[in-house]
């Protein structure tokens, strides 16, 4: 836990190690959620994931005020308010201890410093179920690639064991290391949010020009899914999504495209971080239906 | 969305089948007042069957009472479109009281106390308690308590423990039953209940009157003729009964009537010759062996490889079409779920029917091909049909199974009805090559109860008994005394302080276990030999190898010596190794938890002692794929293993382990005090034998999956895993792909059985505060499927507490 963050390669931060993943890519899967994201949608589901550093995330509803997590801080980074404790994130090292000392679950530490054996451990322990399924391991985020080096080796290992590999990236990171990641991947779940530079820059914090170039590339050298998170009032309206449908028929090609619907988990999990996000509704059946048949119309089947 | 007008509404569906009409009007007669009683009629027939022949030895006085039953009783139909004949219920939703076997006592008591009020109608009372009297000291638990006190000894649990707490050995009581064996269907159909009659008749022949031997063997083989005969014409009455009924009847109804009367006049006397007769001489067993015997836990079989034969000569023959089968194998299945067994209060609450019937489908043939044939296919489509809860289906699979008849038995699951489970063919057919048992038989095994593996027509009955290793935790920490009564229950051991090491600990449980077995089995084992002269299984006989060659009864050593299955059944064994552990790692090596202080903590049920249930909570536990938990249960089922090999069971056999938890997880669990592992006092044990502790599998099914995978149970006679799965990971064909192949890994490692519960928390949690609308909910509690809402609260809170194994 009070392992300190090195800029060494055979480590990394890592949030999340899900099995029997069975919805991000062939078979049954081990898949790896690495922390930090160049982006900052404001719409994300693991806003957790943003930093690259370990976090504390605090549910008030469950703090009981008793004051344990306060006398052991090290950093004096917390204190009592009337209803929740609070943490001062300017200070917090993320060191963990105030999760342990939490009599009542209301932390829990967003990240763990893991090095790359540990991963590999985890991953290996599920082999069988990959081999009987085809599955493998996919790496997923925040945005894998922005640990490149952490991501590149757990890549490295899984093919030097022959193993399935999977990445969900946003692919906004440069072509250099996406094209070294490529090399150990037999597949790309791509995010595309908007095709509008401005819409992009406004929603996400970022421009699309660097995803949509690295689209086009990873498309001329792996199998690629396109997943577009349909967030509400944002891009899914039927031109946002026909516009979406047109750049991959013209650009990628005969790829597979997913419209994942949203869901509101994210809000949750941003109030414990003391971060907003914007609520919005979710889409109904029917719509979603129509959604698809516009992405249908365009490509052909592929949805 | 339809906007609903009331409760009462109900959705129309266009196409429905015969089946699912019969079930539907059945599950609407649930609610209705005259519903759900005591049906006073199979009582009232036992006991003048009794009291007419009290002259008669025991052995041809039971025939007499089936004989009773087999001419006198009402007949009934219960829905105008149902296809086959013979009742176990004569009311709907009937409770069948088999009162030659108990209820004597706890009947009187809880008319007394009002408890029976919505279960025995006003004017039965009168009858039932005089029927309570005539059994008292005649009925089976009157004459084993009997014999125990001549004994010097209490009840059927430790000699000084309070009765249900340590063991038991349920079958002598009121809540289950004997009837472990599956008769040999295949031979019933291929000669016809008059070809046994022949070779029973031959026997009677060679049997002369010499010494006490045979003329034993005579009074039981005039037993069965008796039984055989009065079998034949239940089948004959049933006919007549058609045709009355025929007689009234119009258009296709009434060639319905005319064909099912023809069908009961020629089965199940003569050989079956076509599948209405085979499934309806099938089903006339199943009648017989309820009248013979309190059976709740007998099964059919392997009906998919009897049955096959008869189906596919029809379809050839074009007498039949697939349709039609199905629709008879629906109405099968309605008929199966009718029986109610009459139990004490405290069964009733916890189990809606106290019933186990099992169907096994594929595996393989005697001589090693894939078994699998169109009429495993009709099974499950016979249950996504009508979704009743009986008979649940077994799904054997080998290396040869076809992978289409897999994905279509999970694809039943992921309907939520919870089942089928799943067997490993190599791994059953491992641990039973210990025993001598030749392959042939090997891989004719099929399922009954729960997870226990039985070879058709040769498996004879059973010895078992329950032991509860939670308990035995609270007896090592307290040097042999239960501290919820004071009373000694187990050996001392040294106090926990005595215990220097956790070796030491460890070994004082051991003895604490193997205490508990050595006061019990013997009043087992002694129990099986009066019941079984008392009250031997007759019918059932008839259809087990060499009960009529050797004139016993398949309780008393008809069958044979390989196929006996004498069973120690270990209870809450993942809550006890997962106590050890935190007892191991937190007292002895961490030294984190004082002994005082754990000990003041447990009394206390945790109460005031949140942190130190916080550090047991968080301690490893068993199922997260970590070996310094998972070894202790390994090490510890492994025990259980050797215990039950070194326990002398009938015809020179060793016994053997099977985990399972049935609902005893619930008995031993109200009176088991708060262990180590967190759980607080009177909550249920483990479900399952190497699932894990309720919600203490947090790393994912994989996880959970490779720690059973470390046990050894190739060793095992089977074990049960229990995984519940919301239905978003089973939504698609993907998912269900998915799960076969997960399914698979699991049988890799070794592994004998999985079952799923496949419903949402939401559903559950929905279905307990709304309970009318969710009365067709159906849930996997243990080995069976029940009705969610018949439940009570601790299994309700219990099945919505097993983890969740989904994504997001
Ligand atoms: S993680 Fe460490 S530094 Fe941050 S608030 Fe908790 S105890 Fe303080
Ligand atoms: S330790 Fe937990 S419950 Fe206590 S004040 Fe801190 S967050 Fe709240």
């Amino acid at each position: 836990m009070s392992r300190q963050l090195q800029p060494k390669t055979d480590q990394g931060v890592v949030f999340n190690i899900q099995r029997y993943s069975i919805h991000d890519g062939p078979g049954i899967r081990t898949t790896v959620f690495l922390k930090g994201c160049p982006l900052r949608c404001f719409w994300c589901q693991n806003p957790e994931s943003h930093r690259k550093e370990p976090q504390v995330s605090l549910n008030s509803d469950a703090c009981a005020l008793c004051g344990r997590c306060v006398s052991v801080c090290p950093t004096d980074a917390i204190s009592l308010g009337t209803k929740s404790s609070a943490i001062d994130r300017d200070k917090c090292s993320g060191c963990g201890k105030c999760v342990q000392a939490c009599p009542n679950d209301a932390r829990s530490l967003a990240g763990t410093i893991l090095t790359v054996d540990e991963v590999m451990r985890q991953v290996f322990k599920d082999v069988r179920f990959y081999e009987n399924s085809g599955g493998g391991v996919t790496l997923s985020g925040g945005e894998p690639l922005y640990q490149a080096d952490f991501a590149l080796s757990i890549l490295q290992r899984c093919k030097d064991s022959g193993l399935h590999t999977t990445i969900e990236t946003c692919g906004c990171v440069s072509w250099d290391v996406m094209k070294n990641i490529l090399e150990y991947t037999d597949l790309v779940f791509f995010d595309i949010k908007h095709l509008q530079p401005a819409r992009h820059l406004e929603g996400c914090g970022k421009s699309n020009s660097l995803i949509l170039a690295n689209a086009k590339k990873v498309a001329e050298c792996k199998p690629i899914i396109v997943r577009v998170p349909l967030i509400p009032g944002f891009n899914d309206s039927s031109e946002a999504i026909a516009e979406i449908a047109q750049f991959v028929k013209t650009e990628l090609g005969a790829v597979e495209v997913e419209l994942l619907p949203y869901n509101k988990m994210g809000e949750v999990k941003f109030e414990r971080l003391d971060k907003k996000s914007v609520a919005k509704q979710t889409q109904g059946k029917d719509y979603l239906e129509g959604l698809r048949v516009v992405v249908a119309d365009l490509l052909g089947s592929s949805v | 969305m339809a906007a609903k007008v009331s409760n009462k509404t109900v959705s129309v569906k266009t196409e429905t089948t015969r089946g699912q009409r019969i079930w539907g009007r059945y599950l609407e007669k649930r609610l209705s007042p005259e519903a759900g009683k005591v049906s006073i009629e199979w009582p009232r027939l036992i006991t003048a069957g009794h009291r007419e022949n009290t002259a008669l030895p025991a052995v041809l006085r039971k025939a007499k009472m089936f004989e009773k039953q087999c001419l006198d009783v009402r007949l009934t139909i219960e829905d105008d479109e149902q296809l086959l004949l013979g009742s176990v219920a004569l009311e709907p939703w009937a409770w069948r009281w088999n009162v030659n076997w108990s209820g004597r006592d706890w009947v009187m008591q809880e008319i007394a106390s009002g408890d029976l009020a919505d279960v025995v109608n006003e004017e039965d009372v009168a009858e039932v308690k005089e029927i309570c009297e005539y059994w008292k000291d005649k009925c089976a638990d009157d004459i084993y308590h009997a014999w125990l006190k001549e004994n010097g000894w209490n009840d059927f649990a430790l000699q000084q423990c309070e009765p249900g707490v340590c063991s038991a050995n349920l079958w002598a009581t009121a809540s289950t039953s004997p009837g472990m064996e599956v008769a040999d269907y295949e031979k019933m159909l291929r000669i016809g209940l008059k070809g046994v009659i022949v070779e029973v008749e031959e026997e009677l022949q060679q049997t002369d009157v010499v010494e006490e031997g045979s003329v034993r063997k005579r009074d039981f083989l005039l037993a069965l003729r008796i039984v055989l005969r009065a079998s034949i014409r239940y089948a004959e009455r049933n006919a007549e009964f058609a045709r009355e009924l025929a007689a009234t009847a119009t258009g296709k109804r009434k060639a319905e009537l005319e064909k099912m009367a023809e069908t009961c006049a020629w089965v199940p006397a003569n050989p079956a010759r076509n599948f209405q007769e085979a499934l309806q001489a099938s089903w006339f067993v199943r009648c017989f062996e309820e009248m013979d015997q309190k059976t709740p836990i007998t099964t059919p079989g392997r009906m998919d490889q009897f049955l096959y034969p008869y189906y596919k000569k029809d379809i050839e023959e074009g007498r039949i079409t697939r349709e039609e089968a199905l629709e008879l194998l629906e109405c099968y299945r309605v008929k199966m779920s009718m029986t109610r067994y009459f139990v004490n209060k405290l069964v009733r609450d916890f189990a809606s029917q106290v019933q186990v019937t099992n169907v096994t489908i594929g595996g393989q043939t005697p001589d090693g091909k894939d078994a699998t044939n169109e009429m495993s296919y009709l099974f499950l489509e016979a249950a996504m049909g009508t979704r009743t809860a009986h008979p649940t289906l077994s799904v054997r699979v080998h290396d040869g199974s076809p992978r289409e008849f897999l994905l279509k038995a999970v694809a039943l699951l992921s309907t939520g009805i919870g089942f089928p489970a799943f067997f490993n063919d190599t791994s059953m057919m491992a641990s039973w090559s210990q025993w001598g048992v030749p392959l042939h038989d090997l891989r004719n095994y099929c399922v009954t109860g729960c997870v226990m593996p039985i070879i058709p027509g040769k498996t004879g009955y059973s010895g078992w008994m329950y032991i509860n290793c939670g308990k035995a935790v609270e007896l090592a920490l307290n040097n042999g005394i239960d501290p919820r009564t004071s009373i000694k229950g187990g050996v001392a051991t040294g106090t926990f302080e005595d215990l220097k090491t956790f070796d030491q600990f460890y070994a004082a449980y051991k003895k604490q276990l193997e205490h508990i077995i050595e006061q019990t089995w013997p009043k087992t084992k002694a129990a099986v030999v009066h019941v079984a002269s008392e009250s031997p299984t007759l019918f059932d006989s008839a259809l087990i190898a060499d009960c009529i060659q050797r004139g016993k009864s398949c309780m008393a050593g008809g069958g044979g010596g390989h196929y006996f299955n004498d069973l120690l059944l270990p209870i809450g064994q993942i809550s006890a190794a997962d106590s050890l552990t935190v007892i191991k790692k937190l007292v002895y090596e961490e030294g984190k938890i004082g002994k005082q202080e754990l000990l003041k903590a447990l009394a206390a049920n945790f109460d005031g002692y949140d942190d130190i249930r916080r550090l047991c909570l968080e301690a490893p536990k068993y199922g997260n794929d970590e070996d310094y938990a998972d070894a202790m249960a390994v090490d510890l089922i492994a025990f259980l293993n050797d215990c039950a090999a070194n326990m002398e069971g009938f015809l020179g056999r060793k016994a053997r382990m099977l985990g399972l938890s049935y609902a005893m997880h619930q008995g031993f669990g109200r009176p088991t005090g708060a262990l180590p592992n967190g759980r607080l006092a009177g909550m249920t044990l483990n479900d399952g034998s190497v699932s894990a502790s309720q919600g203490m599998d947090v790393e994912g099914v994989t996880a959970l999956i490779n720690s059973a995978g470390k046990i050894d149970q190739m060793s095992d006679f089977c074990d049960l895993m229990n995984v519940k799965f919301h239905p978003s990971a089973l939504k698609t064909k993907d998912d269900q792909v998915k799960l076969l192949a997960l399914i698979k890994t699991h049988f890799q490692h070794g592994s004998k059985h999985i079952q799923f519960n496949v419903i949402d928390k939401a559903t559950l949690v929905d279905a307990k505060e709304n309970p009318l609308e969710h009365k067709n909910l159906l849930v996997r509690v243990a080995g069976y499927s029940a009705f969610f809402t018949a439940l009570d609260p601790p299994i309700q809170d219990e099945i919505i507490n097993r983890t969740e194994h989904t994504l997001s």
